[in-house]
């Protein structure tokens, strides 16, 4: 009742507690041509991996898996399960929520020991930054889990899925690499559907191999949007592209993006 | 014991009022008397003083409210006790939840009371005879705060488990159910013509609700989000005072979704504390404090015109009395007394 205080944010990290979202809350939409102050490496060889994942860097380690716009984690977490031997990384635009997955990230390392040192979570503007963090050809993994739809026509070109990014994507994603995509609004997915089965370098994979990806029914289940949304009755649509080399590309080079 | 509020400057320094708006003043300690001296009562300091203490509960007190008609001054823990409003003489005990109260309201004649309980219920009761008229059953989780609209027939109701319930006095019905916010629903208070819901959460929203649909009008956010831990509407129904639990009260124009005054100095980031417009006097806004004192400013100026200490523990509730100039105040467990405050002004 109201004689009950409510705990601070400070006691959260303290102690090997997980944190609680309602202290980490922000409103879903945010907008990406906004100028936020945001720290970005100038290149991928400037990256500290090892101060962004906080754990040591061997020779050969690299990261593999992007989540872009992670929320608050919900896949990350899932991909360290999975995928134990390969590094995950979140990237997140809002603060407070960004915030979260760092901290939840440190308890369950403390909580499990040896585990989680796999993945981390950045706070930066995917649809800008992604090329600085990224060399040609690093990820095999690439997914962005029920983006902002920007119903308005006005706002489609800050749909994270557009030719031109579609392309950045490409250059990041290796041939054979996978670019996963969720939403539980249907226009979001023809459109997405539409605009990447269309560009030359991606592949929609078939039921059959939709259905042979262990990440597929992850999709679903392990973000706060795609539990809402099953909550709330909405069905759930994957679409899943698979990065094809490049016909034209003999010499391994497509014109680095600065 | 600490009889007088904490500012002294009050009674002699600075914005001594002129003869006119201090004959004004002591003519009626009532609100209209206000309108004489417009000018002056911008500048003027209230000087809040210790009248009455009650004693009596055995459990902190989590709401204090004075009835609309003035008389009486209802305060909660797991029992309501109802007490004198101007000499604080006690008068009766009204039991029946099995758990804790968060919330307690009048309606408007003055006759009844609803309560907010731990239990999941709201409970409505006589005043007069002590007994339970009807109890609200529908919330899955602690209700937290309830109120009556100004014509009385209905009650709206925010709880833990995220929703607004807007219930029928008469047959006790749930009336409507709003699914309003994600995290605990800490305040909820009808507009003065009953028209308008205002509703504030954990979740760092308010948002404005149309009473006959359930329609959500506007939802007020600001740069940061933290906990709104208490929202009502002012008076005249064109503004709202928001808490949030990070020792800041603001007053917003709701209709233009932007926030005009900041209040701060105070101590809130734990405690659900209620704030209130006193309007009878000079224009001030009232909150409790985490560092046990009543903590008053100026409306317009936003300063600090007093801060009332002799509480031994946080001040969780206040209430202003609807036509005197006069305060009451609750404290926590260490404290479990009632005090009421009386000024000129």
């Amino acid at each position: 009742c109201r004689l009950e205080p409510s705990p601070s944010m400070a006691s959260i990290s303290e102690e090997q507690q997980l944190p609680q979202k309602r202290y980490f809350r922000q409103r879903a939409h945010c907008n990406p041509h906004s100028r936020h102050s945001l720290d970005s490496p100038s290149r991928p060889a400037d990256v500290d991996w090892p101060g962004i994942f906080a754990s040591d860097f061997k020779e050969g380690d690299d990261v593999e898996f992007a989540d872009v716009g992670c929320g608050y984690g919900g896949m990350l977490f899932a991909l360290a399960e999975l995928h134990p031997d390969r590094r995950a990384l979140g990237m997140e635009i809002r603060i407070k929520v960004c915030d979260y997955v760092q901290e939840k990230i440190r308890a369950m390392r403390a909580a499990h020991p040896g585990c989680y040192g796999n993945i981390a979570c950045v706070r930066s503007n995917a649809m800008k930054q992604l090329v600085n963090y990224f060399r040609k050809g690093q990820l095999s993994k690439l997914l962005f889990l029920y983006p902002d739809p920007h119903f308005k026509r006005a706002k489609h070109k800050w749909r994270i899925i557009s030719p031109a990014l579609l392309a950045e994507y490409a250059y990041v994603l290796r041939p054979g690499g996978r670019l996963y995509t969720a939403t539980d609004v249907p226009e979001l997915h023809d459109w997405i559907v539409q605009h990447a089965a269309c560009h030359p370098l991606f592949r929609q994979l078939s039921p059959d191999e939709l259905a042979s990806d262990p990440l597929t029914p992850r999709l679903v289940d392990t973000t706060e949007e795609g539990r809402k949304a099953q909550r709330e009755g909405r069905s759930c649509l994957p679409a899943v592209f698979e990065r094809v080399p490049d016909p034209a590309d003999t010499t391994g080079q497509t014109g680095a993006v600065q | 014991m600490a009889d007088r509020g904490d500012n002294s400057g009050a009674d002699s320094s600075a914005a001594a009022p002129s003869a006119a708006a201090a004959a004004a003043a002591a003519a009626g300690l009532s609100s209209s008397s206000a309108t004489n001296s417009k000018p002056a009562t911008e500048s003027r300091k209230c000087n809040y003083t210790l009248k009455f203490t009650l004693v009596g509960h055995t459990k902190a007190v989590s709401s204090v409210k004075f009835s609309p008609n003035g008389e009486w001054l209802a305060t909660a823990d797991k029992l309501i006790k109802i007490w004198g409003a101007m000499d604080g003489k006690f008068e009766k005990t009204i039991e029946g939840h099995k758990l804790g109260v968060s919330d307690v309201a009048w309606s408007s004649d003055s006759r009844l009371l609803v309560s907010a309980s731990d239990d999941k219920c709201l409970k409505v009761w006589d005043l007069a005879t002590a007994k339970c008229l009807k109890t609200l059953k529908g919330h899955t989780n602690y209700v937290f705060c309830c109120n009556f609209n100004p014509s009385s027939n209905l009650i709206v109701s925010g709880s833990f488990d995220e929703s607004v319930k807007i219930w029928d006095v008469k047959s006790g019905k749930c009336l409507r159910t709003l699914p309003a916010h994600s995290d605990p629903v800490t305040a909820v208070h009808f507009n003065r013509d009953g028209s308008l819901i205002v509703s504030s959460s954990y979740d760092g929203l308010c948002r404005i609700w149309d009473t006959a649909s359930g329609q959500c009008l506007k939802t007020l956010i600001d740069d940061d989000n933290p906990p709104v831990s208490f929202v009502k509407f002012s008076p005249n129904g064109k503004y709202i005072l928001a808490a949030t639990l990070d020792n800041t009260l603001k007053l917003w124009d709701y209709s233009k979704g932007r926030c005009l005054k900041v209040y701060n100095g105070h101590k809130n980031e734990k405690y659900c504390i209620i704030a209130n417009f006193s309007v009878t006097g000079g224009k001030w806004i009232i909150s409790g404090s985490e560092d046990n004192m009543v903590y008053i400013w100026n409306l317009q100026t936003k300063e600090i015109v007093q801060k009332l200490s002799g509480h031994q523990d946080v001040v969780l509730c206040t209430a202003c009395h609807p036509t005197q100039n006069i305060i009451a105040s609750a404290g926590l467990e260490n404290d479990k007394s009632i005090k009421l405050w009386r000024s000129d002004f």
